[in-house]
């Protein structure tokens, strides 16, 4: 049980060990090679990695399904659809007419026309959110009201010149705070990745995090 | 009048006049001029000081809902590159079920048009899994890292483009990435772009437009489309309109719908609040 948390994070710090040593130090054809062969294998434990999604869902819904959860009828639909498509995929390949005519009709569509119901969403949750409450609230507004016009053709209709004021928003304190975003998150990230290297970030391997 | 009813107003009323303000438009368009950014001529330049023959590689990482907003930048891209007889090479690593099929078509379209021929002058390497990994591999070797297959499994020694180009590093001038999340935009600047020193441009879904504007300023990305919009901008300087400029008048119908409701929710706000000082 204890080789069972300790082997990956062991895996772990000496797999970040050999990277940071090929990619901070010049060790010529060798180098290259190791990091080349690293990426392959990268790619090769992606796909493995990949299989465990659909394994997972299937498991799950089997258990919906076999127990007469609340809502089994929709586990069991998604299971059904599950086997259908990989019948499908399986025997006309991944960019075959039928597998593209199920992905182009169906799968696309209904992907769009969720995606599509955001923009309901948005509308409706703008109206009922977007108030000038106070300074903050306002120059968010303006900022929202400038934008939405610069980016139709109708805002330089109704205000000629306002789609430079958009690309000045978006160029200048937009990338200032962007910039501050990112360098703290880059921060964060690089002390998350030393502490997961170190192993004192354990929680990905069912374990406690250790001071 | 009660004028705090205004900010009241059933949603269902909103999503009506959302669905009237997208379809009035394909009946009687509204024909409304578009302005050029300096963001899009930045990448209208950035493909036009390209020699002829160069070689672009295409990176179309988008999923289904965003793929109106993007795939209007590839006819566009592959109109104004096959017009300097250069030659486009397609990846994919957002979504499988996307990129590679949205490729084909859209490319493939501006390519029958234009009489160039696939394997010769443009080809599609499909989709891969682990994005990091297959870039690094690609800036040395194309083949390997896409397994020697095209899109639909044929060796790729059959194509003769792939005869030319066989690394990034080497034989790519141009990378134009499509991009609505990760893998995506940041990927390529990170793992392709700075390393070897390539051009790196393309186009975003609006939602993520403005997270990379930095990037655009300091030099990293050769300017960058900004969805519908940039679409609707690079089709009309590559004087091909197509379904960006045909979204244009819907999007500014929209865009002043919902404006009109931030002003009626804002006008019930203010009544409210001072018909409650009042009382």
């Amino acid at each position: 049980m204890q080789l069972r948390r300790q082997l990956p994070l062991m895996v772990v710090f000496v797999t970040a060990l050999l990277v940071m040593l090929f990619k901070f130090f010049n060790f010529g054809e060798t180098g290259k090679n190791v990091l080349s062969q690293m990426d392959k294998w990268s790619q090769v434990t992606s796909i493995v990695a990949f299989l465990l999604g659909p394994i997972n869902l299937i498991r799950l819904h089997i258990g919906n399904v076999a127990k007469r959860r609340p809502r089994w009828i929709h586990s069991a639909l998604t299971l059904v659809v599950i086997v259908v498509f990989t019948i499908v995929f399986a025997l006309n390949g991944s960019n075959g007419k039928v597998t593209l005519w199920v992905v182009n009709n169906i799968a696309i569509q209904i992907s769009g026309a969720i995606y599509a119901m955001l923009g309901f969403y948005i509308c409706s949750a703008a109206y009922r959110s977007f108030k000038l409450k106070n300074l903050e609230a306002t120059v968010l507004l303006l900022s929202a009201v400038i934008l939405m016009l610069a980016q139709a053709p109708i805002g330089e209709a109704i205000i000629p010149g306002i789609s430079k004021w958009g690309e000045w928003i978006l160029s200048v304190p937009n990338s200032a705070g962007m910039r501050g975003i990112r360098l703290g998150a880059a921060i964060g990230a690089f002390a998350a990745s030393i502490r997961v290297i170190l192993g004192l970030e354990r929680s990905w391997v069912g374990g406690s995090t250790a001071d | 009048m009660d004028w705090d009813k205004l900010q009241r107003i059933d949603v269902r009323w909103i999503y009506v006049l959302v669905i009237v303000c997208l379809l009035v438009p394909m009946f009687w368009p509204l024909g409304l001029p578009i302005t050029i950014s300096e963001n899009t001529r930045k990448v209208w330049e950035a493909v036009d000081k390209l020699p002829p023959g160069s070689v672009i590689l295409v990176s179309h990482d988008t999923g289904p809902g965003n793929a109106p907003e993007l795939n209007p930048m590839l006819s566009a891209l592959a109109k104004q590159a096959f017009e300097k007889n250069c030659k486009i090479v397609g990846v994919a690593f957002f979504d499988q079920l996307v990129g590679p099929p949205m490729f084909q078509e859209y490319v493939g379209s501006v390519a029958e048009k234009m009489g160039k021929k696939y394997g010769v002058d443009w080809i599609n390497l499909g989709f891969r899994l682990n994005a990091t990994a297959t870039m690094r591999q690609m800036c040395d070797d194309i083949h390997g890292a896409m397994l020697g297959v095209d899109w639909q499994n044929k060796p790729l020694s059959e194509f003769p483009i792939m005869n030319e180009v066989k690394s990034i590093k080497d034989d790519v001038d141009l990378i134009f990435v499509t991009t609505v999340g990760t893998p995506g935009y940041a990927d390529w600047m990170t793992y392709v772009a700075e390393p070897l020193k390539k051009p790196l441009t393309g186009g975003a879904s609006l939602t993520m437009y403005s997270g990379l504007q930095q990037y655009i300023r300091s030099g990293q990305l050769q300017g960058f489309l900004g969805g519908l919009r940039g679409a609707a901008e690079y089709e009309k300087l590559v004087g091909a309109p197509g379904k960006g400029c045909s979204g244009m008048d819907a999007q500014s119908l929209g865009h002043m719908m919902i404006i009109t409701f931030l002003i009626l929710g804002n006008i019930g706000y203010f009544a409210s609040a001072r018909k409650k000082s009042r009382a």
